[in-house]
């Protein structure tokens, strides 16, 4: 169940406000089918996470569909001509950048990089922010971009690298494939990093886009000789704190317009 | 490197740098094969020694190698993913071989090209030998290197891993040790590891050993009722590594740290205990286990014909002990 303010939201208006076989539509869908209430602030506040998320999708989409290649972080490269590699493997962004132009770099000239899985689910959060906040207002918000893993996130985006249970499970979610018994010579595939594409399918680098149970099989096939646990996809999601985000968002566009 | 037994060929390095080392090496291998082969098969050679002369081994054709230098270098080559042929085909040389490794390789920090790969190489070593051999004696060097890289802004996460991976909860004050280090990135990283609050004012030490005193007894109190999540920094930014199980505190039974498992079956008592308090509300059910520990700790006996009374029964004593009405 949808709520906008504590109330109950107007179904009917709200799916026609989305095509159908849209990312946002099969979101929709599952909020409203759901037991559960999500409240939303507003129906901005609710448009904002549909649109967000749908846009994570489709970066995680378009992410597959690249030459990124996979590297443990010791032998991770990336564009020096908008990152500079750090000592433990992360991209951090270049001062003289714009953040803007070196996320969208990562895409278009994506075989001059790679790296972990863990990475390429930030690269995603960043190029779907991107697509929502768009150029300048992004350039104005993240300007202090560090490409690693969970261990060091901008405070904006802090609560991606938190995993929590959910009561239910949508497109644009962080997941976790992990495999307990993993071959201690290769701790990289200790786990995968996925993001939720909708339909059954998850998009996890190194991988690509497939079901849960292609994920777990592959997972199996590096474990330890006296390996007894399988690879599982973990009951836990990781989002971004869409409300701050989106609070981020609306000073973002009220400065530019301010300044317009 | 231990200066007293240094092998030949470990003290010509120590005389000059790395290049000076392969060239010395190479032009003693072209005139004195024999010697070159029983210098590199040395048992006082240190690993970083042979690691760097791995090129030089390969260029010359040498193949007479220790079963000890053969491993070694089978397991460099798997790590730089050129495994060549029986990569995988055990070995009963292989923990020999990775001991010697770890062990006469931790401690040393390079600086010439293949830093990251020899770092890989150690970390591979420390991950075989506690997971695969369950060999934990080299956990305190392992939170040692794990310190001495962290404060180089070098990657630390497969080390972090393999320490959690060794599911011992004592292994937990060699981190806590670095609370009190003075060296600001090793507290920070510490209290991480540990999920303990970050000190606010690190330069207030007194407020350092109190956060180390306290996390030493929490630990003394709790770690035969501990469990490893295996949470890493891989899934999530803030891992969780350790929990306590309420349960095995409540009832006083040490569980496998890995598993969650009691170390000895229960009794029919404990079972019927345990059933009753996993019905119970989760604000009773923390009421339960931190009376249980506490009268425990004072008073075994009556701590004893606490468990055996009814769940209603111990939740009104316990909470008449903290002054409330059940």
């Amino acid at each position: 169940m949808i709520l906008i303010k504590n109330e109950p939201a107007d179904t009917a208006t709200l799916m026609r406000l989305y095509p159908v076989n849209t990312t946002e539509s099969q979101i929709l869908r599952i909020l409203l089918s759901d037991e559960g209430r999500h409240n939303f602030s507003s129906e901005e506040r609710l448009d904002f996470e549909l649109k967000l998320r749908s846009e994570i999708v489709r970066a995680a989409e378009a992410l597959n569909r690249s030459r990124l290649a996979f590297r443990v972080f010791r032998e991770s490269f990336c564009n020096k001509e908008y990152w500079d590699r750090m000592p433990d493997g992360g991209f951090a962004l270049k001062a003289s950048v714009k953040p803007s132009e070196a996320v969208r770099d990562i895409y278009k000239n994506s075989h001059k990089y790679g790296t972990e899985c863990a990475t390429a689910m930030l690269i995603v959060y960043y190029k779907s922010l991107l697509e929502v906040f768009g150029d300048e207002a992004f350039d104005n918000t993240f300007t202090r971009i560090y490409l690693m893993n969970w261990y060091r996130i901008e405070p904006l985006l802090r609560e991606v690298g938190l995993m929590g249970r959910a009561d239910v499970y949508l497109p644009g979610d962080r997941r976790y494939f992990k495999n307990p018994d993993v071959d201690p010579a290769t701790p990289e595939l200790q786990g995968e990093n996925v993001i939720d594409l909708g339909g059954g399918f998850y998009y996890g680098h190194g991988f690509g886009r497939h079901r849960a149970e292609v994920f777990i099989k592959m997972l199996n096939r590096n474990r330890a000789d006296d390996a007894d646990e399988e690879a599982y996809l973990m009951d836990t999601a990781g989002n971004p704190n869409y409300g701050k985000l989106y609070e981020a968002y609306r000073r973002a566009q009220t400065a530019l317009e301010r300044t317009a | 490197m231990d200066s007293n037994n240094l092998s030949y060929l470990d003290s010509l390095w120590r005389d000059g740098d790395t290049e000076h080392l392969r060239l010395k090496f190479r032009s003693l291998a072209m005139r004195d094969r024999r010697r070159a082969v029983r210098l590199i098969n040395d048992p006082n050679l240190c690993f970083p020694t042979l690691f760097v002369l791995m090129p030089e081994i390969r260029a010359m054709g040498i193949s007479e190698l220790s079963p000890r230098n053969y491993e070694a270098i089978r397991i460099c080559a798997l790590k730089a993913g050129n495994p060549g042929l029986n990569s995988k085909k055990k070995s009963p040389f292989e923990f020999e071989a990775l001991k010697w490794m770890f062990e006469t390789g931790h401690g040393w920090d390079g600086h010439f090209e293949q830093y990251d790969a020899y770092d890989a190489v150690i970390d591979t070593c420390a991950a075989l030998l506690i997971k695969k051999y369950k060999y934990t004696a080299i956990l305190p060097q392992v939170c040692e290197l794990i310190f001495r890289r962290n404060r180089k802004g070098l990657y630390i996460h497969d080390l972090v891993w393999s320490f959690f991976e060794a599911y011992e909860p004592d292994s937990l004050r060699l981190v806590a040790g670095f609370i009190l280090s003075y060296e600001k990135r090793d507290v920070e990283l510490a209290c991480k590891l540990l999920r303990l609050p970050s000190c606010e004012d690190y330069s207030d030490y007194g407020a350092r050993q109190a956060l180390y005193e306290n996390f030493i007894s929490w630990l003394d109190e709790n770690s035969p009722f501990m469990l490893f999540t295996g949470q890493h920094f891989q899934q999530t930014s803030e891992p969780e590594p350790l929990v306590v199980d309420d349960e095995a505190v409540y009832l006083g039974k040490r569980i496998s740290p890995k598993k969650g498992e009691p170390l000895e079956p229960l009794t029919q008592n404990e079972l019927l205990r345990l059933l009753d308090y996993r019905r119970a509300p989760s604000d009773k059910r923390r009421l339960l286990s931190s009376f249980s520990a506490k009268i425990r700790s004072q008073d075994r006996q009556n701590w004893q014909e606490w468990l055996s009374k009814d769940l209603a029964q111990q939740v009104s004593i316990a909470m008449s002990e903290r002054g409330e009405f059940a």
